[in-house]
């Protein structure tokens, strides 16, 4: 992103702007957008075979009868740990996304070094971090319930593990999509 | 109070009726066997008796009472059913073991769910060794050794003591010896009939606590591997059971389908009576 859009921003004059630029496309949007691919993909679709072929193979059964609530014991964990590991993975992102740029414009481009860090600096404001955090915590949120949820609604056959898979992978990225775009239209109206 | 009871229940299964007004009643400590041919619907009543009357389907309509220790299944909310069904052992057809965990931890799970703080981690790791042991499956209990790496004799007999570890008042069986040697077979059925563990630490005391050996119903589609064993033996038919009676009655039973479950040819005298009593509303 940095390699396309520095010199077009530098030649019309406006190079001090790539800070603000690069905060708002990969703190706000990409990073947890991107994040949220990579679970869904990595993690939903094993959540949702697991817990697919735990109903099928009559272990969410042999729970229930022993008296194990499933929510609490298979679903909660899942969906906590996909909340936590998404809000970590985004900062990973964020900062890699960052240094990456930080690395081009000292090798490759005309920027230096001081001036890319100052404007990240600059730009990086704490409205930034609340939205990728927020954005974060939500997907993982989601991408979980989705993925369990499909999963669980597996019935009899080995056939309907991909199928409940594929049902959680869609709606999971569906409302990934759907809420970013009105999360960050949220914020902007704020 | 009865151990179990069942009033006029009606099951529909994604639109198949598989019990059609059945009544039955389990006095405690009894050991019933309920008899049936495959597909006849049998796997049901210890699913109903647990409130799971049909968790893979689609549409299921119950209708009718079941009342476990003299609280009615349908009155009780997620909690009260899950407390319920902590002092109640199931083995089912494959075991139902959790694949992504260990024997060790598949037969602690019910005590570590429910009692890890009244009992404590090590109380918990010895009532695991002392039932493994007395399975004979100690060998088993080593960490790391899967479901998964078990034949189906061992996964029943984890089933078993997972089963058996909180001290059930009410020990339920749905075709455990179904696919087994003959051998396997009977060593399993001694083990479901009359094992009872003894524990150095007692759990807490609960409502619906049994003093005796716990009630045992077995469904089976062979009669003859429990003859020896069960006090009661019920024929599930058309969706209705029918009381045979204790051993005697089977063995003298001429009902052509109870010949059928004893895996013997039937052959109708001139004046063979039917030994079945109907109980069922």
């Amino acid at each position: 992103m940095l390699i396309q859009s520095l010199p077009q921003l530098q030649g019309v004059g406006a190079g001090e702007f790539i800070g603000r630029i690069l905060v708002i496309s990969i703190v706000r949007e990409l990073g947890p957008i991107i994040t949220a691919m990579v679970v869904i993909t990595r993690s939903g679709t094993a959540m949702a075979a697991e817990m697919a072929t735990n109903r099928i193979t009559g272990q969410v059964e042999a729970l229930e009868g022993m008296g194990v609530d499933v929510f609490h014991y298979l679903i909660a964990p899942r969906v906590l740990g996909a909340m936590v590991s998404m809000f970590c993975m985004i900062v990973y992102f964020d900062v890699v996304a960052l240094v990456g740029g930080f690395l081009v414009a000292s090798l490759r481009l005309t920027m230096p070094i001081s001036v890319y860090m100052e404007q990240i600096a600059g730009s990086l404001q704490p409205l930034d971090l609340y939205i990728s955090l927020s954005k974060g915590i939500l997907f993982g949120l989601v991408v979980s319930l989705f993925s369990c949820y499909h999963g669980l609604r597996a019935r009899r056959a080995p056939f309907e593990i991909p199928m409940v898979a594929r049902s959680g992978v869609i709606q999971a990225m569906f409302f990934v999509f759907v809420s970013s775009a009105a999360i960050s239209a949220g914020f902007y109206w704020i | 109070m009865n151990c179990v009871e069942m009033r006029h229940v009606r099951l529909e299964v994604d639109g198949r009726r598989y019990l059609d007004g059945v009544s039955l009643t389990v006095a405690p400590g009894e050991a019933v066997v309920i008899a049936g041919l495959p597909g006849c619907g049998k796997s049901f009543v210890p699913r109903c008796i647990l409130g799971l009357p049909g968790m893979d389907a689609d549409e299921v309509n119950l209708q009718g009472d079941i009342i476990v220790a003299g609280q009615r299944i349908g009155d009780l909310n997620s909690q009260e059913l899950q407390a319920l069904r902590r002092r109640v052992g199931s083995v089912m057809r494959d075991g139902g073991l959790i694949e992504n965990m260990d024997v060790r931890a598949n037969v602690t799970l019910p005590l570590t769910y429910h009692y890890q703080n009244t009992l404590g981690p090590a109380a918990i790791q010895a009532r695991c060794d002392a039932v493994l042991e007395d399975l004979q499956l100690s060998r088993l209990g080593a960490p790391g050794i899967r479901p998964v790496a078990l034949n189906r004799e061992e996964r029943l007999y984890v089933s078993l003591a997972r089963a058996v570890i909180c001290e059930p008042f009410l020990l339920l069986f749905d075709e455990p010896c179904l696919g087994l040697s003959p051998g396997s077979a009977r060593r399993l059925s001694d083990f479901a009939f009359s094992y009872q563990p003894a524990f150095a630490t007692a759990l807490p005391q609960e409502q619906g606590d049994w003093a005796s050996l716990p009630t045992r119903i077995v469904t089976t589609a062979d009669l003859g591997r429990y003859l020896d064993r069960a006090d009661r033996f019920i024929l599930l038919h058309d969706g209705r059971l029918e009381v045979i009676g204790d051993r005697m009655a089977v063995l003298g039973s001429h009902d052509p389908r109870v010949r059928q479950l004893l895996g013997k040819e039937f052959n109708p005298g001139p004046s063979a009576p039917v030994m079945t009593e109907a109980i069922d509303g």
